[in-house]
């Protein structure tokens, strides 16, 4: 099954190219420009991992992925940026990122990385549903 | 305590710093593009050795896209060059319109990611005038960020040239509602050592909005 990936950048000649390549490698790519695109995109569809850039008008990165793990925990967030500082990626650690990659990013590096991000987020989402269907056999007593 | 020498270097290195990595994450930036162009002219070469026919017009497209980003990458290296040679001189004959397009040019992207426009208007008439080049760029370059990130909601700020007539003025406008902001700003000692190191003082007009920078520099004609 294709993995559903979210593309964020403010730089749109890089987002066509890198989407194109994606696609190329059988993921299914949405883009956005900007964080507020990406928060809207995460609201109306459901999403594998999201490949975010750290420095961008407006929110940025670290906001973006602050936002978008309390929307939805098991989004799997694989950062890119221009300059990776250690406390930066400490930042990213702790606000729940994947990984943090810097550009320009070997393409083999990123789909091994949304293919990490995309097993993860099925398990997550298995194991929540298993708790669920406990939850109710329980409260239903069958 | 009048501020020390010191601390105007120490301002200036800290400029340059913020320049140098605000000017390495863009070149990044260019680089990541023709990285993925390129890596796209070898999945386009891929696909066509499986027997897939090539797009011209694609091609076409991508070699545009890697020549444009070439030529932003140029431009860049270009600014930052001139950037980095105005330290070569203590003192110098500087045309203050060019120097304020190349602050502003190099705040570019931290104006963008703080959604504020920053736009230098252009005098008549050239004033070249003699004074330390490196200090007068901190000076105004440490009040774009310092402003800029103490006030977010100034969104549109106008730099340009003033009166002449009593020393040399240059005009930040757009600051009507950040009084406060900039009060504290012009009293901080990194921005007193440096105003005294390019001889200029500094006036906010709460009026209009206005900081007025007078420089007492020879003009150079």
């Amino acid at each position: 099954m294709a993995e559903k990936i979210l593309l964020v950048d403010d730089e749109t000649d890089f987002l066509e190219a890198l989407s194109e390549r994606m696609r190329t490698r059988g993921m299914e790519v949405t883009t956005s420009a900007s964080a507020q695109e990406a928060l809207n995109a995460v609201e109306e569809g459901a999403f594998d991992a999201v490949v975010l850039d750290l420095m961008m008008p407006g929110v940025d990165g670290l906001e973006a992925l602050r936002i978008l793990k309390e929307k939805d925990p098991k989004l799997q967030v694989i950062l890119l940026t221009g300059h990776a500082t250690v406390e930066k990626g400490v930042e990213a650690m702790k606000r729940g990122a994947l990984d943090l990659l810097e550009k320009p990013a070997d393409i083999e590096t990123l789909t091994q990385k949304i293919k990490e991000a995309s097993t993860r987020h099925m398990v997550l989402v298995s194991e929540e549903s298993e708790e669920k269907i406990k939850d109710i056999l329980s409260k239903k007593g069958w | 305590m009048s501020p020390s020498p010191d601390q105007s270097g120490q301002e200036e290195l800290h400029y340059f710093g913020k320049v140098s990595a605000s000017v390495s994450h863009e070149l990044k930036n260019v680089l990541a593009i023709l990285n993925e162009n390129a890596g796209l002219l070898q999945d386009f070469a891929a696909m066509s050795e499986q027997g897939q026919p090539l797009d011209p017009e694609r091609i076409r497209r991508l070699a545009t896209t890697m020549l444009d980003q070439i030529s932003r990458g140029d431009e860049i290296i270009k600014r930052m060059n001139r950037f980095a040679h105005s330290a070569d001189d203590k003192h110098a004959t500087v045309e203050l319109g060019e120097l304020m397009t190349m602050v502003v040019e190099l705040f570019g992207r931290t104006a963008t990611n703080r959604g504020i426009k920053v736009e230098v208007k252009a005098a008549v008439e050239a004033v070249n005038i003699y004074t330390d080049p490196f200090a007068l760029e901190t000076l105004l370059g440490g009040l774009l960020y310092r402003i800029t990130e103490l006030a977010p909601d100034a969104n549109q700020l106008t730099l340009e040239l003033g009166s002449q007539v009593d020393g040399t003025q240059l005009k930040l406008a757009g600051l009507a509602e950040q009084a406060h902001i900039i009060n504290s700003i012009l009293g901080s000692d990194e921005i007193k050592a440096l105003l005294a190191t390019v001889n200029g003082s500094a006036y906010f007009n709460q009026q209009n909005g206005e900081l007025i920078i007078t420089l007492n520099g020879a003009i150079v004609t």
